[in-house]
């Protein structure tokens, strides 16, 4: 009961504007104050300490400053390029590249947002000048920017690898296959569109010879996810040490092919530094609401509460999904995801889910709460880049949100198939 | 007094700069020495938690003078003029509240943890600890600053990064 005054007051605070961190903290004060557990404010900052402390979440930080320094750096459009002289001759050729090219940052990348910014800025300006309607072309780009978290490297896979405990390594792994499954529908839908509504019925196939030059020049960006993500995988370093590896790489490529200039490097560091503070002050806020409830034993009322409802672990987890679609719609994949995970995480292992399936469950749904309007991350890029309306957008994306709810529904209830790439390496 | 805090800011951005740089050089020089030398540092974890921490209290602090920190602002957006401004001050009161006593207790917490030290370097514990009081004493600052310069959230709206993670 308590507890569900203190998500009152959380949501209620947090939806009139009060930035989230504070909101976290306000609620976990009014908690401690409301339990006589004999809890104090030193305690909770300890915990708040205790929660940004850990040396893998340096990783967070890492990954945004590498996805920053490739996307100033010209990998988004040496990447673009490639795609375009190897998939251009198909229907809806433009829709194809855009899809596969935010695939293939997305190897390189963990934001999504990262991503929508870097193949948007390009691919919406095409697509509308080959005939694609912009209201398309943004929607395509705020869903396929969602493949960023999904393919590994994820941010949100880290933050949940903390918060839940789990193996990176193996969230990582789990991330392929949804991520693929993904692209390859949206794919699928724009070579259909691209026919049917005769927008785009394919370039001219390329030559040989086009294939090697485009190649050439976007090899050492190919390379990237299979060194980071091979490094990981093969154990050669840790996912700290792979973010790293992947600031170092881009640096290198960036400075090498002049796209980056030294001048821009103290600005990404700077920006994407204070972009991981602002994930790191919520999980700091969340490790100490998370240290009162769980004093207060407040996961083990929701597993009672929940079996006393179902025991079918199907059911739960349909409950699931349709409870972080919702707060997907309001809130960002991170924050929305650390306060979920330490709740559900309890009920889900007392259900028998494999955490690993569970963490990719919730970064997938979330992922999709980054494009379902009214808010989120890749919808406002696309739509800024497009300059187009919310409206607009949403009668577009509709036939997309229904292709990425099959493959939600692949990864919730086919978890020997989307898991498969853990098992191998286990 | 703005003069003044943009430069504290400015201070700010050279830390994130040379802090953030070091500690990326850091953990790749600990790759590279494993790989070809053979030795691994020891010192890097403890190195690279400390700094982390001061890099995310300062960036905290950073991103609330930037109306950076993540806040679902769709239903405030809209408001009246007066009425946005009121809750403005209203919430940022409670957030000031909230920020003295992080400095407060962040304070206390790190005084008692200065006669402890790290395993590896040596270092006084309380040196990580004190990033969280400095960093609520910048960010209540910054706070403040936005309090009595009358903004509302339609500034946070204008101002806000849309890149956030």
């Amino acid at each position: 009961m308590t507890f569900a005054l203190v998500m009152v007051v959380f949501f209620g605070l947090a939806l009139v504007g009060l930035p989230i961190v504070w909101s976290l903290l306000v609620a976990t004060i009014v908690y401690m104050m409301m339990s006589d557990g004999g809890y104090t404010l030193e305690g909770l900052y300890l915990a708040f300490a205790g929660g940004v402390e850990p040396f893998h979440l340096l990783a967070v930080p890492m990954f945004i400053v590498a996805g920053e320094l490739m996307s100033v750096g010209g990998v988004s459009a040496r990447l673009i390029a490639f795609a375009r002289t190897c998939l251009g001759f198909l229907p809806g050729g433009l829709g194809v590249v855009t899809v596969s090219s935010s695939m293939a940052f997305a190897g390189i990348s963990g934001s999504a947002v990262a991503g929508s910014a870097a193949v948007g800025s390009v691919m919406i300006p095409g697509m509308c000048r080959r005939g694609y309607s912009a209201s398309f072309a943004a929607a395509l780009v705020a869903v396929s920017g969602t493949i960023g978290i999904i393919i590994p490297p994820s941010i949100p896979m880290i933050v949940y690898a903390f918060v839940g405990n789990v193996s990176i390594r193996d969230l990582f792994l789990a991330g392929f296959i949804p991520g693929i499954l993904l692209g390859l529908a949206l794919i699928g839908y724009c070579m259909w569109v691209g026919k049917t509504r005769g927008w785009d019925p394919g370039e001219r196939m390329a030559s040989r010879g086009e294939v090697w030059r485009a190649f050439l020049p976007s090899l050492p960006a190919l390379s990237m996810p299979v060194v980071v993500l091979g490094g990981i995988f093969g154990g050669v370093f840790t996912p700290t040490e792979a973010g790293a590896v992947a600031v170092l790489l881009a640096l290198v490529i960036g400075l090498a092919s002049r796209d980056l200039k030294a001048g821009d490097v103290p600005r990404v560091l700077r920006d994407s530094f204070v972009t991981s503070a602002t994930v790191m002050m919520v999980i700091g806020a969340t490790t100490a609401l998370a240290w009162v409830i769980t004093l207060e034993g407040v996961p083990f009322m929701i597993v009672d509460a929940i079996k006393a409802w179902t025991t079918s672990k199907e059911v739960f987890l349909l409950l699931v999904n349709v409870l972080l679609l919702l707060l997907g719609i309001f809130i960002e994949p991170v924050p929305a995801l650390i306060l979920t995970a330490p709740l559900l995480l309890p009920v889900a292992k007392a259900m028998g889910v494999d955490p690993v399936h569970f963490g990719l469950i919730l970064t997938f749904n979330l992922a999709l709460g980054l494009f379902t309007p009214p808010v989120g991350g890749t919808l406002f890029v696309a739509a800024k880049i497009a300059g187009v309306r919310m409206g607009e957008i949403t009668r577009d994306l509709l036939p997309m949100f229904g292709l990425s709810l099959v493959v939600l529904a692949i990864v919730t209830y086919a978890p020997a198939v989307v898991l498969a790439p853990v098992t191998w390496f286990r | 007094m703005s003069r003044g805090l943009n430069a504290l800011e400015r201070a700010i951005d050279w830390a994130l700069i040379g802090g953030g740089g070091l500690v990326c050089a850091v953990v790749m020089i600990n790759v590279i020495a494993r790989y070809l030398l053979n030795v691994s540092l020891a010192w890097v974890n403890e190195f690279g938690e400390t700094v982390f921490v001061w890099l995310t209290f300062l960036g905290s602090a950073k991103a609330v003078r930037r109306f950076g920190h993540l806040a679902v602002l769709e239903f405030v957006d809209a408001l009246p003029p007066r009425l946005s401004r009121l809750l403005f001050v209203a919430l940022w009161g409670l957030t000031a509240a909230v920020l003295a006593t992080m400095a407060w207790y962040g304070a206390q917490i790190s005084l008692s943890n200065m006669s402890q030290r790290m395993s590896v370097t040596g270092w006084p514990v309380g040196v990580l600890y004190w990033a969280m009081p400095v960093g609520a004493v910048l960010m209540l600052v910054f706070v403040v600053e936005q309090i009595l310069s009358g903004k509302t959230f339609r500034d946070e709206a204008a101002e806000a990064p849309e890149s956030r993670a």
